[in-house]
């Protein structure tokens, strides 16, 4: 395939799916109310704009006429939409099929140097049927909804297979049984038992072949349900640079562009995944990042900002940079964004490290820009970039030198979506993996490398700073202390080491991620399950969680030697909800206070009357007596009336709250809109 | 003082006494049965949950632990290819032994959901007729928390499986890992 037939085969792909979607947007026009017609015709310039400069690119001068022509036909309507007649809106939509005949008439034209529009138009519609039918043979468009289908089918047999797998092992160790017993028993071949059991061997031995076609099969098949899913990553490179144009426009700054993405395939449901980050990075560089030309100047940079996008295959990730030699980003103007949120206590702050500090820009409202402009702020959004990129099963990382030359950031997703490599480690009784993009080693830690630095695990390298460490038990709040490990896992999350002690390291395994059961599916922590030939089921674990849940360790030890001991303190948890009343006890036990739990209003009256307590967290909707009748009648104890009280409760109107005010509780929280941090915070005031 | 008793007379007693005995058996199978329980020791009680949400008893697989789960939720295991959360039933209940959780059973509600009870023994079947059971023996056994219908004379808490599936601490067992969970 030459590279004339590669170029015209991805425009005539993308061709199908703009023009597609500029149907369904005439089609909504139509339905929708002219004065709500705004994003739609914005989106309809949009498609219509990538038409044109995709036939642009191959020199089809017939698409780019006709494309420019609704162009100009559409501009006019472009301030005020509401006047888009719908005679005019009928009027472009007929377009739609002579664009389709236009795309369909260069499929299966020749790479022989012919101008593909002039050999087009020479054809008549015998042809473009002609080609129709040539074009049946080699591809056919299938809707995404049904190749998800079969790539879940896939996913499926994987997944049949090591079940298969595990019920031949089984089944081999009968046979073997059975033999024994024979043997034991003198029942020889010529015994009904002793048939059986050649019978039973026999089997199993002409099920190998069977077995081995089907996992070659299955392995064929999950290699080309793969393949068929990679686009190339410059596909998006023309939407890329449109939003750089757009953003340099808006910020009338002098920049320009580089982009190389090689030939890099990628999972097309990665790639469709990745535009929302890639857009806010781009515009985050060339907002933020570059810097006026009068900065420019001062620094004696070149007038002309540069952007580069640069991507990689790392194993299975590919790596995507995405660089600005702008402004930089600097570290006093996180830490005074960060202190003002109150992410963490002050002295937690200045014992971060760089990458630490680098790090926080990913945290939700945390932004260094001094104003933050319609286009894009600086942190304002990098979370969510964070999340939409780990949930691909990816990260992403910023590095910026101090000394104002750039700030590149680096995201590393997976090129296939189908199986995942993971680590697969012991913790426990049950095995986990770990996704091996955030695997940068394991070690075997030797006596005296695991030291305690103020109440936190600590591995020392001999090169290097020391590394923070948790015992993955730990993490996981599974039962049990977590013993004598020696076998470190070392992850890495944006340039950030945390050394995770476990049982035992398995090794790697490419794995088929199945959902959690219907009750667990949102279990956080985690990101799924695999079953392994023997049947045992291995969790795949959300890395990003060990580090929040180590984080948040180190932070409450610091909180809490900055709020002074805890212990003695003495709480009573009111929940008539098992899970919430868990909960709860769990965040305030892990702080260092004693609970003391009720089920009910009832309950949690009677204990009141026999302890002393420093404070009360209840619920509000309980059978018996509920959380405002409780607290109404803790304020009218003389003995009690002073003791605080906080209302944590799934009601949130503004009546709801105000009655827990006139109850008398100090605090009224409500369910799902706090975290644990934001608890310990609250019960912190009073304690 | 004692009569002589005449062999016609004798056996008409005899024959009387069989009517009678009979009589009580037409007066049991009078009793309609309502339901059949598989019978379960855990903790050193015994839970009787009904074959008809009954789906599967075995022994029990390894099971996995995952964070932050409330401590009734032990896990997920595998059983043919489905992944399920196993539930320490026993200490829902409040048994006061120590659990083998050597079985299992999968029940599976009106709603096709299932989870597996994590149990010690399996004891057997045992039909339940009708009123035979007694929704409380002590006033406490059928309180708001606790996923039982009621227990039989011989003390066989019949399991609510409708009841369990429905419960808070079933259908949100995850949560326990950062954000408070709103209540239903």
């Amino acid at each position: 395939m030459t590279v004339n037939d590669e170029l015209r085969g991805v425009f005539i792909e993308e061709s199908y799916e703009l023009i597609d979607r500029f149907g369904v947007l005439i089609s909504s026009l139509l339905n929708t109310p002219p004065a709500e017609r705004a994003p739609l015709l914005e989106e309809l310039l949009r498609v219509t704009h990538n038409l044109k400069g995709a036939a642009r690119t191959v020199g089809h001068a017939g698409m780019e006429t006709l494309t420019h022509q609704i162009e100009e036909d559409l501009e006019p309507f472009k301030d005020d939409p509401s006047t888009l007649s719908d005679k005019m809106i009928s009027k472009i939509g007929k377009a739609t099929s002579a664009m389709q005949i236009l795309v369909e008439g260069m499929e299966g034209t020749p790479e022989d140097g012919e101008d593909p529009e002039s050999g087009m138009s020479a054809k008549g519609e015998g042809d473009r049927n002609a080609q129709g039918a040539s074009r049946s043979s080699s591809s056919i468009r299938v809707d995404t909804d049904r190749f998800d289908e079969l790539m879940s089918f896939s996913g499926e047999l994987l997944m049949s297979r090591a079940r298969m797998e595990e019920r031949y092992g089984r089944l081999k160790g009968v046979l073997e049984t059975l033999k024994q017993y024979a043997s034991r028993h003198g029942l020889n071949g010529d015994s009904q038992v002793g048939e059986a059991v050649h019978e039973l061997g026999d089997l199993i031995q002409s099920d190998i072949r069977d077995r081995l076609d089907f996992q070659h099969l299955t392995d064929r098949m999950n290699e080309t349900m793969k393949k068929v899913r990679m686009v190339p990553l410059r596909r998006a490179e023309r939407e890329w640079r449109e939003v750089f144009r757009k953003a340099a426009h808006t910020t009338g700054k002098e920049v320009s562009i580089d982009i190389d993405t090689g030939t890099i395939e990628l999972d097309k449901h990665v790639l469709d995944l990745l535009r929302d980050p890639m857009m806010h990075l781009i515009r985050n560089a060339v907002d933020h990042g570059i810097e006026t030309p009068e900065e420019r100047a001062s620094r004696k940079k070149p007038p002309v900002g540069r952007v580069e996008i640069g991507a990689a295959v790392q194993g299975a990730m590919v790596q995507i940079r995405v660089t600005d030699d702008g402004r930089g980003v600097r570290r006093k103007a996180i830490l005074n964004s960060a202190a003002r949120l109150n992410l963490m206590p002050p002295n937690r702050l200045e014992q971060l490290s760089d990458e630490e500090i680098l790090d926080l820009l990913f945290q939700p409202g945390l932004s260094t820009a001094a104003e933050v402009s319609h286009l894009s702020g600086r942190g304002v959004g990098l979370d969510v970039v964070r999340a939409q990129v780990e949930a691909l099963g990816g990260s992403v990382t910023v590095w910026s030198p101090e000394d104002s030359i750039g700030t590149t950031f680096l995201l590393s997703v997976p090129l296939s979506v189908l199986s995942t490599i993971g680590l697969y480690v012991q913790s426990g009784q049950s095995t986990y993996a770990l996704p091996l993009e955030y695997v940068e080693k394991t070690v075997r830690a030797k006596k005296g490398d695991i030291e305690n630095l103020d109440g936190q695990l600590v591995l020392k390298q001999l090169e290097g700073d020391p590394i923070r460490l948790a015992n993955l038990r730990d993490l996981l709040g599974a039962p049990g202390r977590g013993g004598e490990s020696e076998q470190v896992v070392i992850l890495s999350r944006s340039n950030i080491l945390l050394g995770v002690l476990v049982d035992q390291v398995e090794g790697h395994h490419e794995f088929v991620t199945q959902s959690l059961p219907w009750n667990l599916a949102r279990t956080p922590g985690t990101n799924g399950a695999s079953i392994r030939a023997d049947g045992s089921v291995v969790i795949t674990l959300d890395v990003p969680y060990l580090f929040e849940r180590a984080g948040s360790t180190a932070i409450q030890a610091a909180r809490n030697s900055m709020l002074g001991a805890t212990q003695n303190r003495k709480v009573l948890v009111v929940d008539d909800s098992l899970a919430a009343r868990t909960l709860e006890k769990n965040i305030l036990l892990d702080a260092g206070y004693e609970v003391i739990l009720a089920e009910d209003g009832d309950e949690a009256w009677r204990i009141l009357e026999r302890e002393s307590f420093d404070l009360v967290v209840t619920d509000v909707d309980m059978p018996k007596l509920d959380g405002l009748a409780l607290t109404r009648r803790i304020r009218k104890n003389d003995k009690l009336r002073d003791l605080p009280v906080i209302l944590v409760t799934s009601l949130d109107k503004p009546e709801q709250r105000a009655a827990g005010g006139d109850a008398g509780a100090d605090e009224y929280v409500v369910k799902g809109t706090f975290d644990q941090m934001a608890l310990l915070e609250i019960v912190s005031k009073y304690l | 003082m004692t009569a002589e008793v005449s062999e016609a007379r004798a056996e008409d007693i005899l024959r009387q006494r069989a009517d009678k005995y009979a009589r009580l058996d037409e007066r049991e199978a009078a009793r309609e049965i309502v339901d059949t329980v598989v019978v379960m020791g855990v903790g050193g009680q015994k839970i009787g949950v009904s074959v008809k949400h009954l789906e599967v008893i075995g022994k029990a697989p390894p099971i996995a632990h995952l964070p932050g789960l409330p401590p009734m939720v032990r896990g997920v295991l595998q059983h043919r290819g489905e992944l399920l959360a196993a539930v320490d039933i026993g200490r829902w209940l409040g048994t006061p032994g120590k659990p083998s959780h050597a079985f299992l059973a999968i029940i599976e509600g009106a709603d096709k959901r299932k989870i597996c009870l994590l149990v010690d023994q399996v004891l057997g079947f045992r039909e339940v007729a009708e009123g035979e059971i007694v929704e409380s023996f002590f006033g406490n056994e059928k309180s708001e928390g606790r996923p039982v219908s009621g227990t039989t004379r011989d003390l066989v808490a019949i399991v609510d499986v409708e009841r369990l599936l429905q419960s808070q601490e079933i259908r949100n067992s995850q949560g326990a890992g950062g954000k408070i969970q709103g209540k239903a």
